[in-house]
């Protein structure tokens, strides 16, 4: 019965024939907060698309709350809460016009909780869609996702086109959801301080690949950038089984790698006969590192 | 939630948020209304003319994203995707929309049925001797009459006010079941707004098909009308069982689309 809420096992897809998600798996715990980071194209609306039942795997399976989302009707649809990277605009509507369909919807609609956040981030209810900013737009489509009180929500860039403070208390009350009902949740952002500042986990997506997914803790404390230099035999021309990256220059060789698993920086330099030193990387350096081509 | 609770919560919502609704009746009924006891042949073509406006309402009302790039937000309290990721079952929002299409489109052919009640039948001169004679010879109960003026072209088509009412309603009705249909069939496709463009422009110069034709000949308008006329019951039928496997096609399609 401890099934994940969010599980994605071998997943692919491609748009065109263009592969866009490459054997992704991911296994998100219950009440946690992932954090999914990529570039661009990377492939994470992609997977947040696949996770709300918009679209679906070419192959492998997706499951939320042990349920197909391609295939769930509205009872299952009343505990998956989705922001969409796109703003809900729709002419004529006002604020309140969008939020009462909630409330018609939704039996667990949180009137209280509505009250609350459109008074603290200072939304009017008759304001007309089409005259918010994008960054209020976008709080409005986060109060549409959170006033439900979903188990699993699911946030593509919630951060994008807010101001710092809005921002701030948009993560805040992510993190209160959590505390108030144990809701699962995965948010994608470009911005690193806000995964650091929320995430329990986080996964890094590059090219359609999922290339680490793990606490936020332990990414930091098991990837460092090692420099072998001095070699006396010559720079090894073979990459380091499992490393992230290398860069060779004319008298070094610059790994991104694990520390805790395959071998140990040691381990290398003894091999190789020669000297190492290792820089401890924060979130952007390993973001960096994990992401270029 | 139940599925009819969800149903009239998708069709408030449409109908607060679309303010199309006050207006195509207007659009729709206003000419009619005028011409409905005087030109017949007028009437028919201005109904025709309006044709293009079911198809290109049937498309911002069932999927407005079909006019944007994807990445554009302007349709998105509306697009398929707000509504789909809501709790909402996918056929019921099928139906929500379509229902709401119906009536929309359907409201000006009811509006003139409803006007055409008080004085349903129709006294017109028709000009043409081939088209006089498809009258007589289809339309129930039509007879040629002498008019005031000793006019021997003057038709007497008993209720043919509201036949022609009739006759826009079931040219509303299928059409709308038919974009319906070509909506939910296109919508996969990368070139669906150039389809929807090609529809659109096929259904405006349909008035125009007449310029082509003989002029001794009955044109398609009045010919479709009097076999319509000819025909009632099996029209209706025909109209009706086109809506329901249309909307059960489009329900089973919309469950498998992606978005």
């Amino acid at each position: 019965m401890n099934e994940p809420p969010i599980q994605i096992q071998n997943a692919c897809r491609s748009f065109d024939g263009v592969p866009v998600i490459k054997n992704l798996s991911v296994s998100i715990k219950a009440g946690s907060i992932y954090g999914f980071l990529g570039r661009n194209g990377a492939g994470k609306t992609t997977t947040i698309r696949m996770l709300a039942g918009l679209i679906r795997p070419d192959a492998g399976t997706v499951r939320v709350s042990g349920n197909d989302p391609f295939g769930i009707g509205a009872e299952e649809r009343q505990r998956l809460g989705y922001m969409s990277e796109k703003a809900v605009i729709a002419p004529f509507a006002t604020v309140r016009t969008v939020l009462n369909l909630g409330r018609w919807l939704y039996p667990s609609w949180n009137s209280a909780l509505v009250d609350s956040l459109l008074a603290k981030y200072g939304l009017s209810p008759g304001k007309r869609l089409t005259t918010l900013s994008q960054g209020n737009q976008r709080i409005l489509g986060f109060i549409m996702a959170i006033a439900p009180r979903p188990s699993v929500l699911l946030l593509d860039e919630p951060a994008a086109n807010l101001d710092v403070v809005a921002r701030r208390e948009v993560l805040d009350d992510i993190l209160e959801l959590i505390r108030d009902c144990g809701c699962t949740v995965l948010f994608s952002t470009h911005i690193l301080s806000d995964v650091e500042r929320v995430a329990d986990e986080i996964g890094i997506l590059a090219n359609g690949t999922l290339r680490v997914s793990e606490p936020l803790d332990s990414l930091k404390d098991s990837i460092r950038q090692v420099r072998f230099f001095g070699f006396r035999n010559g720079a090894p021309k073979t990459d380091v089984p499992g490393s992230f990256r290398t860069v060779r220059s004319r008298d070094d060789v610059t790994v991104t790698m694990r520390i805790n698993s395959g071998p140990t920086p040691d381990e290398l330099a003894e091999q190789w006969s020669c000297r190492h030193e290792s820089r401890v990387l924060n979130l952007e350096d390993i973001f960096v590192e994990l992401s270029r081509n | 939630m139940n599925p009819s609770k969800q149903f009239w919560a998708l069709f408030r919502f449409q109908a607060v948020v679309l303010p199309y609704l006050f207006v195509l009746p207007i659009v729709f009924c206003a000419p009619l209304l005028f011409m409905l006891h005087r030109d017949t042949s007028l009437n028919l073509l201005i109904m025709t003319q309006n044709l293009f406006l079911v198809v290109l309402f049937g498309g911002l009302l069932i999927a407005p994203e079909m006019f944007a790039h994807a990445s554009m937000n302007q349709t998105g309290g509306l697009g398929m995707e707000f509504f789909r990721t809501r709790a909402v079952d996918k056929a019921v929002l099928v139906r929500a929309k379509a229902a709401f299409f119906y009536i929309l489109i359907l409201f000006a052919p009811i509006a003139l049925i409803l006007y055409s009640l008080p004085s349903p039948d129709l006294r017109v001169i028709i000009y043409s001797k081939v088209v006089r004679l498809d009258c007589l010879r289809n339309v129930p109960g039509s007879s040629l009459v002498t008019g005031a003026g000793g006019h021997s072209n003057l038709v007497s088509i008993p209720s043919g006010n509201v036949l022609i009412a009739e006759w826009y309603a079931w040219k509303f009705l299928v059409l709308a079941a038919a974009v319906q249909v070509f909506v939910y069939w296109i919508y996969p496709s990368r070139y669906r707004r150039w389809f929807f463009f090609a529809l659109i422009i096929a259904v405006s110069v349909l008035p125009l098909i007449d310029a082509f034709s003989q002029s001794d000949s009955v044109p398609w308008n009045e010919r479709l009308f009097f076999l319509f006329s000819a025909n009632q019951i099996v029209s209706w039928i025909l109209a009706l069982g086109a809506l329901i496997l249309g909307q059960l096609w489009c329900e089973r399609r919309f469950a498998q689309l992606e978005l």
